[in-house]
């Protein structure tokens, strides 16, 4: 049996770069990133396959909120930029796939011939995750519609967050975390034993 | 539940079937189905399709899928089937349909006579009695091969693992194992780029980009570079750059949240 292979959208790598977070990420995201982090572990150790579209890295950059000129800095930091270009360039974990002209004609005929009305961008990553032939969509964009949803299921695609395919994880990538939790719950019992 | 079924008629009009005729026929009809129940999910491999119910004349019989399908696949199947013959410009075809399915229902033309048809019908899914005929000829057959746009060019890139080296041909190349598929990509270059295509076998496991003009088969699904013009090493994620990622960018999205940002970014608003 072939590994479970999966898209991550632009927002999966953004809520991962955020985890440590200073302006905090809404509570029901937390599982999804968990569960993202986990699904790239299992793809670093190639037992999962994760794919994202190299517009990716184009989108992964510090946008200019022209509302608050103020409040905004660019990603200037090379060792952020390093990190980045790592993650989505190195091969290892996440295959980048290039926006060919089979997967554009995709991404055009999404609209033309599924009735899928979904951005442009939007539909670059849906048509590379069926190019790919992967089973699951991760993202966490709500603005895609549940009608495209549902259209885009019917080409054996699913959409959803990453906490909603745990199942689809290597079982020991998830136990790792128990374990650790049940040696910190011992420890504490330990030191806090009279 | 149902079963993916087509009926077909050899050589119609005429005695019988030479036996040369019927084994090449067998075998391109064969192709077709493999690749048109690939199309709709299922399972493609050989022996799966079984000829039933034959019937004396020229040569009817029926190729059966060995499956149960939903009786939705058997109406996806027809749709597809009638599309094929009925032919008249791409935009006719279900796009399940691949390319490589195209190619192979044009290739029932190598069997055939000029002045020659071949009959097909599908069956009813609800009733699962056959359909009347519907009949394809050479000169059909051969439009539909000629609609297919085989082959695709495009500037873009190749990333993969360093496999051969051939410095010596005429044209010189290198073949990457393509990091997505595992298929061996052929790279050819000009002699003045050799210092850069040297430089990347210096590392034999590192994984490499190849830059340059690419030529994709979309009946056969592979890529080859026909004018290779870049050629580096992909960079160097480690365990602990990998660790290093996760809230590196706290301030990403500034006071925006992440849906918001992408939204921004897809110019969404």
């Amino acid at each position: 049996m072939s590994n479970p292979m999966v898209y991550f959208d632009a927002c999966c790598f953004i809520d991962l770069a955020k985890t440590k977070l200073t302006i905090p990420t809404p509570v029901e995201r937390e599982k999804h990133i968990y569960f993202c982090r986990k699904i790239l572990e299992a793809s670093r150790a190639k037992e999962m396959a994760v794919y994202t579209s190299t517009v990716t890295m184009a989108e992964c950059v510090k946008l200019q909120d022209t509302s608050k000129p103020e409040g905004r800095q660019t990603i200037d930091d090379e060792r952020v930029q390093k990190l980045f270009k790592g993650m989505l360039q190195s091969g290892i974990g996440v295959m980048p796939v290039a926006a060919t002209p089979s997967i554009t004609e995709v991404a055009r005929n999404l609209r033309w011939k599924q009735s899928i009305t979904i951005k442009p961008m939007d539909a670059i990553h849906v048509a590379t995750a069926l190019a790919m032939k992967c089973t699951h969509f991760v993202t966490t964009d709500d603005k895609l519609g549940a009608e495209n949803v549902k259209r885009i299921a019917t080409l054996g695609l699913i959409v959803c967050r990453a906490d909603a395919m745990s199942l689809l994880i290597p079982s020991k990538y998830l136990q790792i975390e128990i374990q650790a939790k049940l040696d910190r719950s011992a420890a504490s019992a330990t030191s806090a034993a009279p | 539940m149902a079963t993916l079924r087509v009926r077909f008629r050899l050589n119609p009009g005429r005695k019988g079937v030479p036996l040369t005729k019927l084994s090449k026929q067998a075998e391109n009809i064969e192709l077709f189905l493999r690749s048109l129940a690939s199309n709709l999910g299922e399972d493609g491999s050989t022996q799966l399709w079984l000829a039933t119910d034959f019937r004396n004349g020229s040569m009817i019989n029926t190729a059966e899928h060995q499956a149960v399908v939903d009786i939705d696949q058997v109406a996806q199947l027809n749709i597809a089937m009638l599309a094929l013959i009925k032919f008249k410009s791409l935009d006719m075809v279900p796009p399940f349909v691949t390319p490589a399915t195209l190619d192979r229902f044009a290739l029932l033309r190598g069997a055939l006579e000029d002045d020659e048809k071949l009959g097909i019908a599908v069956f009813d899914p609800e009733t699962g009695k056959a359909q009347r005929w519907h009949y394809v000829d050479k000169l059909k057959l051969a439009e539909i091969g000629e609609a297919i746009e085989t082959e695709v060019r495009y500037m873009g890139s190749v990333m993969g693992s360093t496999h051969e080296w051939n410095k010596g041909a005429d044209k010189p190349y290198l073949i990457i194992r393509e990091l997505n598929s595992g298929d061996l990509v052929k790279c050819t270059y000009s002699d003045a780029d050799y210092p850069k295509v040297s430089n990347i076998f210096t590392r034999k496991t590192a994984i490499v980009i190849i830059q340059g003009a690419i030529l994709f088969n979309r009946i056969t699904g592979r890529s080859e570079v026909t004018a290779a013009t870049g050629f580096e090493f992909a960079p160097d994620f480690p365990d602990a750059e990998f660790e290093a990622f996760f809230g590196c960018a706290p301030d990403l999205t500034g006071d925006l949240g992440t849906g918001e940002f992408i939204a921004k970014g897809r110019a969404d608003e």
